[in-house]
């Protein structure tokens, strides 16, 4: 989870740079409609930004390296592939931002997972990740 | 069942229930009427729109309403509404047996004795404005403003679109906070513009839009005119943080509902402020334009110099969007009034949130008196609406003083309902209206529009207490306390701060909307139907049929 703290903080920052130097919020007309999709798309151009070489290098997001900690895949324990972490992080936040019918719970359930006693939430399940020290001893998900 | 797996499927069975319950507390809809076809009568229509004539006097004389100063004593709740929105912006239209209104679900057509529902067009956004009408080539239309969505024209026999249009030209991101003038064919539609509040938002390069007058086809909803109320375009002023552009000028939006001068042909509408710098000479102004193509024949300017946007209201002139100097504030949001005097002289009167009643030379726009009835400030002064008694040669004048830190004018409050002489602005007399304790909430002011029906003003308070005032003296006559919860047709409605467009009067009924939880006030949802009792009771089809004609299509 505190990795995740880090990352959220950093992509919001990188994210605000983004909006200012291209002004994708400058007009009042950026707001009219539904500026969801515009949102979403900065939220992902931002990701990319301040992971994707990082993430694409060593299957860690900045938030995990600076904590030690490293994305496997669960079946081999090797840095997961690109298409593991695409799935992973990115897609998966956009899948939070959904608003319809039961994807709205998404969040709720796919955090609730980390009680299990793997402690791998929905989202590791899925794409067959899992998150490890460096240290090669199992570590807190997401 | 493991205990590894409770905790997500706990989580998930709560939010399940969360989700139905909070779909069975949306279901708010009045019970459909049983005993009748739906279909509302509309032979008699009461009302040309928000000012119930189309010069805006908020009168209704004798043939119009049975209320007055000797039976107002008996009016009683006849049933209230939950209009399912805590700060309701829409007013009602009145046929002989139906109300038309827009709540949280759209516009909705309820039955007067009753209040059950004859048809409903559903509707996502919020109906901001009164229901006004005409009768086209479809029959009688509705015609009412959503905030962003622009101008709907609905049948009124059964509720179907007709047509949803916003003015050609418009600049976008507008908002639609006033009440459209139909008449002739025409549908005029004041807008305003939704960077007042989006400058809060610091990554906003404030600001570039400005407010304006359409004119669309009653019938089809094209656009016929659009008059800007800033001719030049925005330029960049500046810039910060090395790229957002600071731009100018903005605003002078119209967000009050426009009258018509049928002997000169023109149509009259208010502005507010500039939304940034610079400023021009088209804010807090009253513009005079021709009605069938929207040429500027005078506009009169009352405050020169006046930027404010709601970004002021987070951090000040600190905030990089809030301009400086800053305010004062002082829109023209109360419609303009139509006077004609006993000499034949036409008068256009405007109310301030200065505090200021103007009254204008019809002709060429210039001061005939001007008179300072309250200290003023962003919140009002006057705010919503002024009303006129022609035979009693009357402006009766609401003022809400309400503070608005430190844009609140100077000097003393004077909260309450003031009387003044159309000829010349001399005081006549004042209701002051106590507060009902020393909450913001409580404030005993009056921001919302008033009525008149004969001898007898309408007049909602912040604190919400509606009262019918005598026209001639200034006693209260008449009081109803709305801050409580009422059995509604649909569940509980809730009373609260009136605001807004204030109340409607229609043969023996007096309805209006209290609750208005905007600027800290007190929110609410309750649509409030009184009417006379007993022997005072006038006949539900009080008008005489060829009435119809005259009120309908003037």
């Amino acid at each position: 989870m505190a990795a995740a703290a880090i990352d959220f903080v950093l992509v919001l920052v990188v994210g605000l740079v983004l909006v200012v130097v291209t002004g994708a919020f400058e007009d009042a007309g950026d707001y009219a409609g539904n500026p969801l999709p515009r949102i979403i798309g900065l939220g992902f151009a931002a990701y990319f930004l301040a992971n994707g070489w990082h993430l694409a290098r060593y299957s860690q997001t900045l938030g995990k390296a600076i904590l030690g900690l490293v994305v496997v895949d669960a079946a081999t324990t090797n840095p997961a592939r690109w298409w593991r972490l695409a799935i992973r992080s990115p897609f998966f936040l956009a899948l939070y931002s959904v608003s319809l019918g039961a994807l709205v719970l998404l969040p709720l359930v796919d955090q609730a997972f980390i009680f299990r006693s793997n402690r791998r939430c929905l989202h590791d399940l899925i794409c067959g990740t899992d998150v490890l020290r460096l240290s090669r001893t199992r570590a807190d998900t997401t | 069942m493991k205990r590894r797996t409770v905790a997500p499927l706990l989580l998930a069975t709560f939010a399940l229930v969360a989700g139905h319950a909070s779909v069975i507390a949306a279901d708010g809809d009045a019970a459909p009427c049983a005993d009748t076809d739906g279909t509302p009568g509309l032979t008699q229509i009461r009302s040309t729109g928000w000012g119930f004539d189309v010069g805006n006097t908020r009168f209704r004389g004798p043939e119009d309403t049975s209320i007055r100063a000797t039976n107002v004593a008996s009016l009683k709740l006849k049933w209230s509404y939950n209009l399912g929105d805590d700060s309701p912006r829409s007013m009602p239209l009145v046929t002989e047996d139906t109300l038309f209104i827009g709540d949280g679900n759209g516009l909705v057509a309820l039955d007067r004795e009753t209040g059950c529902e004859r048809w409903r067009f559903a509707h996502a956004g919020q109906v901001r404005s009164a229901i006004v009408h005409e009768r086209t080539a479809e029959g009688a239309t509705l015609f009412f403003l959503e905030s962003t969505g622009g101008v709907f024209a609905v049948n009124a026999g059964d509720g179907a679109l007709l047509w949803n249009a916003h003015p050609a030209g418009v600049d976008e991101a507008p908002l639609y906070s006033g009440t459209p003038l139909v008449t002739g064919g025409t549908v005029f539609v004041p807008v305003a513009s939704q960077e007042i509040g989006l400058a809060t938002v610091p990554f906003l390069g404030c600001c570039h839009t400005a407010g304006g007058l359409g004119a669309l086809d009653s019938q089809s909803g094209a656009t016929r005119w659009y008059r800007r109320t800033i001719e030049q375009p925005a330029e960049v002023t500046g810039r910060r943080w090395l790229v957002v552009k600071q731009r100018g000028p903005s605003g002078a939006p119209a967000w009050g509902a426009p009258a018509f001068d049928e002997k000169r042909n023109l149509v009259y509408f208010g502005t507010g402020q500039n939304y940034s710098h610079p400023t021009t000479e088209t804010s807090d102004a009253i513009f005079a334009v021709e009605a069938d193509t929207g040429a500027v024949r005078w506009i009169t300017q009352a405050t020169a110099g006046d930027a404010y946007n709601m970004a002021c209201n987070l951090m000040g002139t600190a905030h990089p969007n809030c301009p400086d100097p800053v305010g004062p504030d002082l829109d023209f949001g109360a419609p303009p009034i139509l006077a004609t005097m006993e000499r034949g002289e036409d008068l256009v009167l405007a109310g301030q949130k200065s505090g200021d009643i103007h009254a204008l030379h019809a002709e060429d726009g210039s001061v005939v008196w001007q008179s300072k009835l309250g200290r003023g400030g962003a919140l009002g002064g006057i705010h919503w609406g002024i009303a006129y008694h022609a035979g009693r040669g009357l402006v009766l004048v609401p003022v809400s003083d309400l503070p608005a830190g430190p844009l609140t004018g100077p000097g003393e409050a004077r909260p309450g309902l003031h009387a003044v002489r159309v000829q010349d602005g001399t005081p006549v007399w004042f209701h002051e209206r106590q507060s009902r304790c020393n909450a913001r909430t409580c404030w005993g002011g009056i921001s919302a529009a008033i009525s008149i029906a004969n001898d007898v003003v309408f007049a909602g308070s912040i604190d919400g207490f509606l009262e019918a005032i005598h026209v001639e003296s200034g006693e209260v006559l008449w009081s109803f306390d709305t801050w409580r919860d009422f059995d509604a047709v649909n569940g509980t409605a809730t009373g609260g701060a009136f605001d807004a467009h204030g109340p409607t009067v229609a043969d023996d009924l007096v309805i209006v909307s209290s609750g208005y939880g905007s600027f800290d006030q007190r929110g609410g949802n309750a649509l409030l139907v009184f009417a006379l009792e007993g022997a005072d009771a006038a006949p539900s089809s009080g008008l005489p049929p060829a009435q119809e004609e005259a009120v309908g299509n003037s």
